[in-house]
């Protein structure tokens, strides 16, 4: 959870504030042009496939409308439409049908998916002053090599930093454990099932299951996530940590493809699981793609009964070795997020596209931690295979592959220091709804924070984050981490 | 009547000794009432203090036996009839539960040992668009 008050950034937002022309904002737009500028725009493949005679499906990133409001301010959703409409619009009537394809539009992204299927199309595209990069869409079978390189983490794969002996916890509608990507990875599954009514959700019936087959995935939720989190190539492209360990914990049912729960005191109770396991599991990151219906703005701790409980396990978690990550979800907020991500020691993570734009539907707010990639993932699937999902429940699991990369290579590293590895990029992205940068996940995060002794976790960590290339307030921001038990915060 | 209040007044001395804050019902978030009223019952996550100044590591076997001791407290002060206790974590100090009468959600809310009372709410994974 993040702490960082960038006020900086703020006027980015006040600077957009209610009256302002509907456009992109003139700092950030670039000349049009062609040579190198151009070609800069245009991401790897795309020549070659139309060389190739075949048409490039791609994804076309623009730059977003100024329609922010102040800071904390909610965002005017029919602005933002508005302005993308307008955005979108324009670079239509300057490219021309014969140009560009339209395969899809958004309502409030800015972005467009379509066809291109000549060089000369493909240069006068990029050309446009409204483009910011053209890139495959990687969503019809690129895997997840792309959000994997996306993140920097397939560089570590190659030096042989995969995950090998991290164990990583998932709590989820479980994890389809005979799928050959997961093969002889999955140490430990528990099943915390209390259904509609009392009626209980794990495998054999009960509320309460462990050991092999408790965690089964009935849904596809969960299997979808372990496999972004820590799935082999055995079903395509790897994982973030595909060699890692997991322990799979069903805590959700099959009441749709992304599982619900019917009492956050069961989360709690898988949390509570781990604690009292964690000296056998010796877990060092924790998933949660889920989220409360409701939402909360600023951190959450001492709001309800079952947020204390919750912060409280994931304080004594994270003092034990183990960080966790979840998902902001998926509301379109600009302001607020659900519970467990809105806890101030939970790693909170948005989405972004592969073009590094923050989508519309992924909540964001001051708490918010990072973006990763969460549109249009393919991942595992229950019964072998793959699908294609997005939101930040794709966003989350990246976070939690990359916490497990680096406790590979820094095994002494704490709970909060890999939080504070998570959250350090050389990207810096700017969400649309609210104005405010966030570090984009980078597994490769140079330089590192250094190695603290063993012992206690540091009562207090600072990260700089900055976008190579400029010196602006906008691209640096410094946040303050106060790690301090839930005892000390009563 | 002054032995009520010397009572009272023991009970307040006895109370801060123990080093607990008193919240009375300021924990209990009417929504809580409002379940029971309507549906004869409340699941409801019930936070609990630990002593004031009471310092172990986290998931230490010491910190472990002070939560069972406060969760032991705080449901030996409730009628069984009126909390029905359905979740007793072993390291946070919190009881999941239902309530099945507002006298038991008063004293429940009144016990010093009590932090918040609230609703055990739903949620859920998420996914933005199926493709």
């Amino acid at each position: 959870m993040n702490r960082l008050v960038p006020a900086a950034f703020v006027l980015i937002g006040l600077a957009a504030c209610d009256g302002a022309p509907l456009g992109t904002a003139p700092s950030d737009r670039s000349p049009p042009g062609t040579g190198q500028d151009t070609a800069a725009r245009i991401g790897p493949g795309v020549a070659e496939a139309i060389a190739a005679g075949d048409v490039a499906r791609v994804v076309i990133a623009l730059h977003p409308p100024t329609v922010i409001g102040g800071h904390g301010a909610a965002v005017d959703q029919a602005r933002l439409v508005r302005g993308v409409t307008e955005v979108v619009d324009g670079l239509l009537a300057r490219v021309g049908a014969e140009d560009l394809r339209v395969v899809r539009r958004f309502a409030a992204v800015p972005a467009l998916a379509g066809t291109v299927a000549s060089q000369a199309a493909l240069s006068r595209l990029a050309a446009d002053e409204a483009v910011v990069r053209v890139d495959l869409d990687v969503g019809g079978g690129g895997g997840l090599s792309s959000s994997v390189a996306q993140i920097g983490a397939t560089s570590r794969h190659a030096e042989g930093n995969d995950g090998a002996g991290v164990t990583v916890a998932i709590l989820d509608t479980g994890v389809d454990t005979g799928h050959p990507a997961l093969s002889g990875r999955i140490v430990h599954e528990a099943c915390f099932g209390m259904g509609a009514g009392g009626a209980g959700f794990c495998p054999g019936g009960g509320t309460r299951q462990t050991g092999p087959g408790a965690a089964m995935d009935d849904a596809g939720h969960g299997t979808h996530v372990v496999g972004i989190m820590a799935g082999s190539d055995a079903a395509g492209a790897a994982g973030v940590a595909p060699a890692a360990n997991i322990v799979a914990i069903k805590v959700m049912d099959d009441c749709s493809f992304a599982g619900c729960f019917y009492a956050f005191s069961e989360i709690v109770a898988a949390l509570d699981y781990l604690i009292e396991n964690q000296e056998t599991l010796n877990v060092r990151a924790i998933n949660m793609s889920l989220g409360t219906g409701g939402l909360f703005t600023g951190a959450c701790d001492e709001t309800t009964a079952f947020n204390l409980a919750a912060a409280h396990a994931v304080s004594t978690l994270r003092s034990l070795g183990a960080v966790a990550v979840a998902s902001s979800m998926n509301n379109g907020s600009a302001t607020q997020m659900a519970s467990p991500a809105c806890l101030s020691e939970v790693v909170a993570v948005g989405a972004v596209t592969s073009a590094d734009v923050v989508p519309e539907f992924s909540n964001a707010n001051l708490e918010t931690d990072l973006v990763a990639p969460g549109v249009t993932i393919t991942s595992l699937a229950v019964g072998g295979g793959t699908r294609i999902a997005s939101g930040t429940s794709m966003a989350a699991p990246h976070a939690s592959g990359c916490a497990a990369l680096f406790a590979q290579t820094q095994p002494r590293l704490s709970a909060s220091g890999l939080a504070t590895r998570l959250r350090t990029s050389p990207v810096v992205v700017t969400d649309s709804k609210n104005g405010l940068p966030y570090p984009r996940l980078d597994c490769v995060a140079d330089p590192a924070p250094p190695e603290p002794e063993p012992g206690p976790p540091d009562p207090e960590t600072t990260t700089r984050v900055e976008r190579p290339g400029s010196s602006t307030a906008r691209n640096r921001f410094e946040s303050r981490l106060h790690i301090q038990g839930i005892r000390q915060q009563r | 009547m002054s032995q009520v209040l010397i009572a009272g007044l023991a009970g307040a001395i006895l109370i801060a000794g123990c080093g607990y804050p008193h919240r009375g019902n300021a924990g209990l978030n009417p929504e809580v009432m409002e379940a029971l009223r309507s549906d004869g019952r409340a699941n409801v996550v019930v936070a609990l203090a630990l002593p004031a100044g009471f310092d172990a590591e986290p998931g230490s076997d010491r910190s472990r036996a002070e939560i069972a001791r406060v969760q032991e407290d705080v449901l030996g002060a409730i009628d069984p009839g009126d909390f029905e206790l359905r979740v007793r974590f072993v390291a946070v100090p919190a009881l999941a539960g239902t309530v099945l009468s507002e006298p038991g959600l008063r004293a429940l809310a009144a016990h010093p040992q009590v932090l918040r009372v609230d609703l055990d709410v739903e949620g859920g994974g998420s996914e933005e668009e199926r493709q």
